[in-house]
């Protein structure tokens, strides 16, 4: 379960953005994510796993807002653009996998709300 | 010391960043905007470079639990030792027994436990290259974890990436685990020794891979007879000219 790495990821990251901030937070109310549906993480795991990378930071008591980037591919057979929702998903026109991802693999923090 | 995770290695891993700071007068809300997997990257990149400082071909190998990765390992070893330095970094959960197999054909390795972790990092692999310090103009395998989910995320560094799918798996596994197979650069059919034995059709694990990566270059390999490894073999040292 690679959500846990990313949680903790997540937190390091927002420790050090907030190191030299003034005045100083002192706590985070939420944290705004933006999550590619191509990019290979359950939202769900993520969500069980925050608390966990959480505790006894910051962070601790953040709510986890996560905005959904959609998955578009260019489906080699079909030449086009189409919308899939997951890497596991062939193309929907012609069922085949030969794609290349156009977007859909964001994982990133947008922005954080704190006091 | 090490700044990231507060270790005592002063080589090499100095983890500089250069996060940008974003923090506005906005007390209310600040910006980030950052991939979460930089941090990942950073590392990767430290490694990649170093690699390339010294001409160290670093090889990913990637797969699920019991796909036979160690006996692979030991058996090109023992091939490929008299062409080149090899090293090894070893990934599990938990014991040294894949690095005591490893040391036993006498190449330097180093194991790395994950612990709770399902997969090798860039972090975590960099340390392992302080220990380690695999011999310039040599060959560096990394085992990872055997996972065929989690690995396919963390950029460590290397060249390339290996997936080995043994014949015992079943040929479905590039449709079920697409993030793995579309990363791989090589494919390795492993196991073909015990083919006779089992319903697994090559021909249609090759087209389900190379749906989800058009890319991949596909070998069939077998540890246990020495046929079943000269095209791995060719691969290797044709890596190693390069």
């Amino acid at each position: 379960m690679h959500e846990l790495a990313i949680c903790l990821s997540l937190i390091r990251l927002i420790e050090q953005n907030i190191a030299a901030a003034e005045p100083p937070v002192k706590a985070i109310k939420s944290i705004r994510l933006e999550i590619g549906q191509l990019v290979g993480i359950e939202l769900e795991a993520l969500r069980f796993s925050f608390p966990i990378a959480a505790a006894h930071t910051v962070a601790q008591n953040a709510t986890l807002e996560i905005q959904v980037q959609k998955g578009e591919v260019f489906c080699q057979p079909c030449q086009q653009n189409v919308m899939i929702a997951s890497r596991l998903m062939p193309c929907p026109m012609c069922s085949q996998y030969d794609y290349e991802i156009i977007q859909g693999t964001n994982l990133k923090i947008v922005h954080i709300e704190v006091i | 010391m090490c700044g990231y995770c507060g270790c005592s290695s002063t080589d090499m891993h100095e983890h500089t960043h250069s996060y940008d700071n974003h923090s506005h007068d906005d007390a209310r809300l600040i910006q980030i905007e950052q991939d979460i997997l930089s941090e990942n990257q950073t590392f990767a990149e430290q490694n990649r470079l170093y690699f390339k400082k010294n001409n160290i071909i670093a090889l990913n190998l990637m797969s699920s639990p019991g796909s036979g990765k160690t006996t692979l390992l030991v058996e090109t070893i023992k091939l490929l030792k008299p062409h080149c330095p090899i090293s090894v970094i070893e990934g599990d959960q938990q014991t040294d027994l894949d690095a005591q197999r490893i040391a036993a054909t006498e190449v330097p390795v180093l194991q790395i436990n994950t612990g709770t972790g399902c997969h090798l990092d860039g972090h975590r692999v960099g340390h392992a290259l302080s220990d380690l310090r695999p011999s310039n103009n040599s060959l560096l395998f990394i085992e990872n974890v055997g996972n065929l989910v989690c690995p396919a995320l963390f950029d460590l560094g290397e060249q390339a990436k290996i997936v080995i799918l043994s014949v015992t798996e079943g040929e479905d596994k590039p449709l079920k685990y697409p993030h793995m197979f579309s990363e791989a650069d090589l494919m390795l059919i492993h196991k073909m020794d015990l083919l006779p034995y089992v319903s697994f059709n090559v021909e249609q694990c090759i087209d389900y891979a190379k749906r989800v990566n058009p890319r991949i270059e596909v070998l069939q390999t077998s540890a246990m007879t020495p046929s079943g490894l000269s095209t791995w073999k060719d691969w290797l040292l044709k890596q190693f000219v390069l």
